[in-house]
């Protein structure tokens, strides 16, 4: 409770003046803020305001920023998760549809195996630790960590495989090359439920023992045997954490994860699956809800249906909307909407200030930054993030303590600190890595002078005009959004990932009956949640009154969809050179089409003669949408995930998962030699990515071979860590 | 002040399990407000970095035959009819013989007091306070929370994230244990049990 | 190395010989304090020995006699630990008043009172002394986790050494005073540059807290012993071999090497003592000598005899030729302040509470506090001889009922403010009171 009632929390409103901190109300704050960002905006447009939001906010507080954000004007909004596991949800998205840990801790339990990578869960996610032991007694799994440090859950691995940092694709395709060399993967899963599993063989192919240890510094037998431990001992669970995120091609480990679990066939299994772990408390809610520069709530993406998408569950003039963002020059010289242009990420905005305007891909620097629920230090390059926080024209920090933002630039004034609650002085839902949601009822009434999240959204909505549009559809009590309308608006527009089911009731009810629910599978047994798993882990598809389950373990066809089973979504059309995409004759429990389906949309109801099974109401809902072109994520009313379930089909189709990702700068997973790699002898032979412009800003990824000869060198990588 | 009259208080540490994630120190200082610099409980690594490296949480562990009991020379210690050890803070001169004497490190002593009152001993209570009145200011300004007096266990096994640690009367506890080791197929021994307690326990 | 060996050789088959001669004492004792005995130094050229006790003071002896040479008074607490300077000129002693006194052997030798030089900068109890090998700098380990650095000449601070997470419990130096181990109850054994006062590395992460630490460059030899039960010695260099003597016995307290003898000893807290050849690691006697800890202990007469201090308030002295060890189990336990017998609850709140410090005849006057024989009706701080803080000399009381009443009721820290006893109070009545009518039976009924 220190949180709470630390020493160290912010009580009131501060503001500087001539390098003094000192004390304002909160309408001289708001006011003053946001006349100067309106100054701001009117001077530079809407682009030149970040908006860094937190992993620490609730659903509803990350989903009230994230459409603040949107009414603001810009996609310059983000959050920690970004630093975190964006390469993951890319990287795993990409392959069978959703970007999220597929199993959950408890599931691990059931697990024969365990191979760790790039994670120490006893330092960072100690309780996890409860569960990996607990499969270690149970199961005797071996627990496999690969590491390139020994680790404290190293040293309660079976086999510990220390490796070079960096090279986790080559030590992958290294255990890969034992797999298929010895023929220990699953042919019938890859046959049916993977995509392109056929062109990475080629490239496993000359990741021989040799190379490998060359590249990775792990011996050829330790990887044998760690190759057929995993082949032995079946299924088994993959996790990762920031090891295998945090790196330039932190999207090639992903997926080469990824391609580990679907060659041993451990996918859509209990015991098996892509077991991810998250960080911050609600780090996973706030990705869902899309404080992100490159999407809207429920991975929607920044496209013109997106937000026709979201402007209808808003019931807001999408005209208007539009009018609200910035347009700029492209190089085609048209006009582009910066709406649909993605942000710029938070690991980056210090270059929004300090780059040369005309490198940027936004009409002006950035000259107004709010940090809301994130302290810095999170992230490298303090040195210009101290001159960045200097140049800007106003910094505001919204937290409940004054975070390393207040202490760390050498400003004398342009900057604000604004008193946030904790979580324990509001109430609201939380996801948990396991993409259950939980509900946090209120410990103690906000301390001092502190706000919570969505009670200063709603000031600052009022300075700048929109309160009314922003929250037609949520009551306000005095300043403070009825939390519960806010979830029942999110409700109303996730159907993509099923954040649409857990209504606040069903919620709640979950919380006060959590004895009723079994520890392993998650599911209710007995009690008024019967049959519930716990949270509802999205997807918990349609209405609450549909009453779906949730989803405990992803894309496991051996129970129903409507019991929480699921196929790989259909996310990357229906066929790809010449070959189809969608499942080859497997499909989940009952399902009435008895093969691989495209994702279902009117048009497809009505070829199967289901449109029958809508009522009237939804099909109302459908065509006021786009009639037959209205899919399972833009019916509002869920009629059409509803029909889809009633026949025991996943609303978003049953596919295959892709090994290959044609879209991606590498649609194969290559070794890249890592940024600040010590093995320049191998840069040739592993290049790293070409520099180019990416999310707004100039990225210099690029290593010469030759700059090793150049004077000074590193120098060229200590360029790019200073933008 | 009562486990329930027939318990025998005992921790054990389950070296298999402790992650050292140090949530059992943390909670433990939390729950007591215990003074800057001094740590009731600590988790211990040994053979750190290396094959074989186990990390044990420890603090006293209620010895059935408690050595500091033996060596102090004012006599402050007692023993509660669980079996829990407990001291007089008012007794204490700061000698520092049960420190020598504890074969777990647990007698802590404050930094910086001044010498006259030569720092009174600081120990785990397993969350049973002390001689003062049960959930008194007196009893937890010197010995912290009184959760044995609520019916509760120490804090420390109530957070421990992985169930390395457990509290609570010794029969309960081995019966857990011995459950993990024939899971396991081995027993690397609870850690400390034969010292403290005078027996082993599981494999 | 050679004429060591043979030496070596000569002395064992001595010992055996002499085995079957019939000894002087084996088992002597030598009382000089009125109090456990903490630790044990002995100089350079084996001819003294000091002492240091819970009752404030130090005492000099000579060997191999054992006799008092002088009892060093100055100390404000408990008297932890002592070191003799390698230049024969010095001897230092560290207290739980925080503090390093510093005495003149020569002002000693030469018959003159010894007036400490007082070493003043610790926080917390200092445990364990150690002299530069050129006498120049005199190393304190502290409870307050810090390794004190002291100019002999000037008796001022040069630093101090932080690192350590818990106690900081032996410090010595290496490499001609280059450089310097520190141990502490971090489990670590950590490396110091002196000159630069720099923290290199640690050397040995124990885990488990070590409480006393030896080394001897000549004989490679890194030994510890730990709170965990472990009687260890790592070689120096890393050449050479490690040898755990023990590794899961009760707390380690004491370590001694004699170079000459390439012996080495531990003592643990309850009563055991191991004697080893320091070179191979072979063991050569491990028994238990007393029953409770072994605080410290020295070897004399080229490791043919080994001096040990525990809680009683003598020196015991083995003679290893004619020593067979104790029926330990027969071993008398007692203590003044342990007593085997039930007594009524007024003589035992004096036994367990207060005799310890106070004796009640006045026969034995060596008690960290004055003997309370007589004490109904005297003034506080005027017993004749006995050293009283400033605080109690210009204290305005008479020790009644009453005001030994309040003593305890409400503690010396209000009652005697700033004098040197222990705050301490007795929170029952009846327990007070119990107390206070035994001292009135046995220091009045004897009253001249």
């Amino acid at each position: 409770m220190s949180t709470a009632h630390g020493e160290r929390r912010l009580k009131y409103p501060m503001k500087l003046v001539n390098g003094e901190w000192t004390r304002i109300s909160w309408q001289d704050a708001i006011n003053e803020i946001g006349d100067q960002m309106l100054k701001i905006r009117n001077e530079s447009g809407p682009d030149s305001v970040y908006w860094l939001g937190s992993a620490k906010s609730n659903n509803e507080g990350a989903y009230l920023f994230r459409k603040f954000a949107a009414y603001w004007g810009t996609n310059n909004v983000d959050h920690q998760a970004r630093i975190c596991h964006s390469t993951t949800v890319a990287g795993v998205a990409n392959t069978w549809g959703y970007g999220a840990m597929t199993n959950s801790y408890n599931d691990i339990h059931n697990s024969k195996a365990i191979f760790l990578i790039g994670g120490n869960p006893a330092e960072a996610h100690p309780v996890s630790l409860l569960h990996i032991l607990k499969a270690k007694e149970q199961n005797n799994a071996p627990l496999i960590v690969c590491d390139p440090r020994f680790t404290r859950t190293a040293a309660h691995a079976d086999e510990y495989v220390r490796f070079r940092p960096g090279s986790d694709v080559a030590l992958i395709w290294g255990i890969l090359w034992h797999i298929f060399e010895n023929g220990w993967e699953d042919k019938g899963f890859i046959r049916t439920r993977t995509w392109g599993m056929d062109q990475i063989r080629p490239e496993i192919s000359k990741w021989n023992p040799a190379e490998v240890e060359r590249v990775t510094g792990v011996p050829g037998a330790q990887l044998e045997r760690v190759a057929k431990t995993l082949a032995n001992n079946r299924p088994g669970t993959v996790i990762w954490c920031m090891g295998g995120t945090q790196h330039t091609n932190g999207n090639n480990n992903t997926r080469a994860y990824c391609i580990l679990q679907l060659a041993l066939g451990n996918m859509g299994v209990a015991g098996g699956g892509t077991n991810i772990f998250r960080g911050h408390d609600n780090v996973q809610g706030a990705t869902d809800l899309g404080v992100l520069a490159d999407t809207l709530p429920g991975y929607y993406g920044l496209a013109a249906g997106s937000w026709a998408h979201w402007a209808r569950v808003w019931e807001e003039d999408l005209d208007w909307l539009k009018g609200r963002f910035a347009t700029m020059a492209g190089k085609d010289g048209k006009q582009k909407l910066m709406m649909n242009e993605t942000g710029i990420p938070v690991s980056r905005w210090i270059d929004g200030v300090l780059e040369a305007k005309e490198n940027l891909g936004q009409p002006d620097n950035t000259r107004a930054m709010v940090l809301w629920g994130h302290a810095p230090n999170s992230q490298t390059r303090m040195k210009e993030m101290k001159t960045a926080m200097e140049k800007l024209d106003l910094l505001v920090v919204v937290d409940p303590f004054p975070t390393v933002s207040a202490v760390l630039h050498d400003r004398k004034d342009g900057a604000y600190l604004l008193p946030a609650t904790t979580q324990f002085e509001t109430y609201g839902s939380v996801t948990a890595s396991n993409r259950s949601l939980q509900w946090r009822e209120k410990v103690v009434e906000p301390l001092f002078e502190s706000k919570p999240d969505h009670t200063i959204i709603k000031l600052f909505a009022d300075k700048f005009g929109f309160s009314d549009r922003m929250f037609r559809n949520i009551k306000v009590n005095g300043d403070e959004p009825l939390i519960e309308d806010i979830t029942r608006e999110f409700n109303r527009g996730m159907w993509t990932i099923g954040y649409t089911g857990q209504s606040p009731e069903r919620m709640r009810a979950h919380m006060q009956n959590q004895h009723t629910f079994d520890r392993t599978t998650l599911r209710a047994v007995g009690g008024p949640c019967d049959g519930d798993f716990y949270g509802m882990p999205w997807p918990c598809w349609g209405t609450a009154e549909m009453k779906h389950p949730g989803t405990a373990n992803l894309y496991d066809m051996s129970i129903p969809v409507s019991k929480g089973g699921l196929t790989f979504r259909a996310r990357f059309g229906v066929e790809r050179d010449g070959q189809s995409l969608l499942a080859d004759g497997v499909y989940s429990k009952d399902s009435e089409i008895k093969d691989g389906y495209p994702e279902f949309t009117m048009q497809m109801l009505m070829d199967l003669g289901w449109d029958k099974d809508l009522t009237a109401d939804e099909r109302a809902a459908i065509d006021k949408v786009a009639g037959a072109k209205t899919n399972w994520k833009t019916d509002l009313s869920g009629g059409i995930q509803r029909v889809a379930i009633k026949h025991e089909c996943a609303p978003f189709g049953n596919a295959k998962a892709r090994a290959v990702v044609w879209n991606f700068p590498d649609p194969i997973p290559l070794h890249r030699e890592p940024l600040y790699t010590a093995r320049y002898d191998l840069v040739k032979d592993y290049p790293t990515y070409a520099d180019k412009t990416f999310w707004r800003v100039p990225d210099h990824v690029r290593i010469h071979p030759e700059d090793r000869l150049l004077e000074g060198f590193p120098n060229r990588v200590d360029l790019w860590s200073t933008g | 002040m009562s486990l329930g009259g027939k318990a025998r208080a005992k921790f054990l540490c389950d070296a298999e399990r402790c992650i050292e994630c140090n949530a059992c120190v943390t909670a433990c200082k939390n729950e007591h407000e215990v003074p800057w610099g001094i740590n009731r409980r600590r988790v211990v690594t040994i053979n750190d970095g290396k094959p074989g490296e186990r990390s044990i949480s420890v603090a006293c562990m209620h010895c059935s035959d408690a050595p500091c009991m033996a060596v102090c020379p004012v006599d402050c210690f007692y023993q509660t009819d669980d079996g829990i050890v407990l001291h007089s803070k008012d007794l204490c001169i700061g000698c520092g013989y049960c420190f020598y004497a504890c074969p777990f490190g647990a007698p802590q002593f404050p930094q910086a007091g001044n010498f006259g009152s030569r720092g009174k001993m600081d120990k785990c209570t397993f969350c049973a306070g002390g001689p003062e009145e049960a959930h008194s200011e007196a009893e937890f300004q010197k010995y912290g929370r009184n959760r044995v007096a609520e019916g509760k266990l120490p804090v420390c096994a109530e957070m421990c994230s992985t169930k390395a640690l457990l509290a609570g009367d010794g029969d309960d506890v081995s019966a857990i244990y011995r459950e993990r080791v024939v899971t396991r197929g081995f027993g690397s021994g609870a850690w400390g049990w034969g010292s403290a307690y005078g027996q082993q326990t599981g494999g | 190395m050679v004429d060591r060996f043979v030496c070596l050789s000569l002395s064992f088959l001595a010992a055996l010989l002499v085995g079957f001669t019939q000894p002087a004492a084996a088992f002597e004792k030598f009382t000089a304090h009125g109090g456990p005995i903490k630790g044990l130094a002995t100089s350079v050229d084996g001819r003294q020995l000091v002492s240091t006790s819970f009752d404030y003071t130090a005492v000099l002896w000579s060997l191999p006699d054992m006799a008092e040479k002088v009892q060093l008074v100055g100390h404000d607490a408990a008297v932890n630990t002592a070191a003799f300077s390698p230049d024969g000129r010095w001897l230092a002693t560290g207290g739980d008043d925080n503090q390093i006194l510093l005495w003149s052997l020569t002002d000693i030798r030469a018959g003159r009172p010894p007036v400490p030089q007082k070493l003043v900068g610790h926080t917390a109890k200092v445990v364990h002394l150690a002299f530069s090998p050129d006498s120049q700098l005199l190393a304190s380990s502290s409870w307050d986790r810090s390794t004190g650095l002291w100019s002999v000449a000037t008796g001022r601070s040069v630093g101090y050494l932080r690192e350590h997470l818990s106690p900081v419990n032996a410090s010595v130096f290496a490499d001609s005073g280059r450089q310097i181990f520190t141990a502490g109850g971090d489990g670590h054994i950590r490396v110091w540059d002196v000159s630069r006062q720099k923290y290199l590395r640690s050397v040995v992460r124990n885990g488990f807290g070590i409480n006393v630490m030896a080394i001897d460059e000549a004989l490679d030899v890194l030994a510890f012993g730990s709170a965990d039960g472990r009687m260890r010695s790592e070689s120096l260099s890393g050449n050479g071999p490690a040898i755990d003597y023990v590794i899961d016995g009760a707390p380690v307290l004491s370590i001694a090497i004699d170079r000459a003898a390439e012996r080495i000893a531990f003592g643990d807290s309850e009563g055991r003592i191991l004697v080893a050849d320091a070179s191979i690691g072979e063991v050569d006697r491990d028994f238990r000598a007393v029953k409770g800890p072994v605080f410290s202990l020295q070897f004399a007469e080229q490791a043919s005899q080994i001096v040990l201090a525990g809680l009683d308030d003598w020196v015991t002295r083995i003679t290893f030729e004619t020593f067979t060890p104790p029926d330990w189990m027969a071993i008398d336990g007692a203590r003044r302040f342990h007593p085997d017998a039930e007594l009524d609850n007024g003589a035992s709140q004096f036994a367990r509470k207060c005799s310890v410090c106070h004796s009640l005849d006045q026969s034995q006057k060596r008690r960290a506090g004055p003997t309370l024989f007589g004490v109904f009706g005297r003034k506080a701080g005027t017993l004749p001889g006995y050293p009283y803080s400033e605080a109690l000399l210009t204290l305005d009381l008479v020790w009644s009922e009453h005001t030994i009443d309040a003593l305890f009721r409400d503690g010396p820290d209000v009652v005697t403010p700033g004098s040197k006893m222990p705050v301490q109070r007795i929170k029952q009545q009846k327990d007070r009171e119990d107390l206070i009518r035994f001292l009135r039976s046995v220091t009045m009924a004897r009253t001249e």
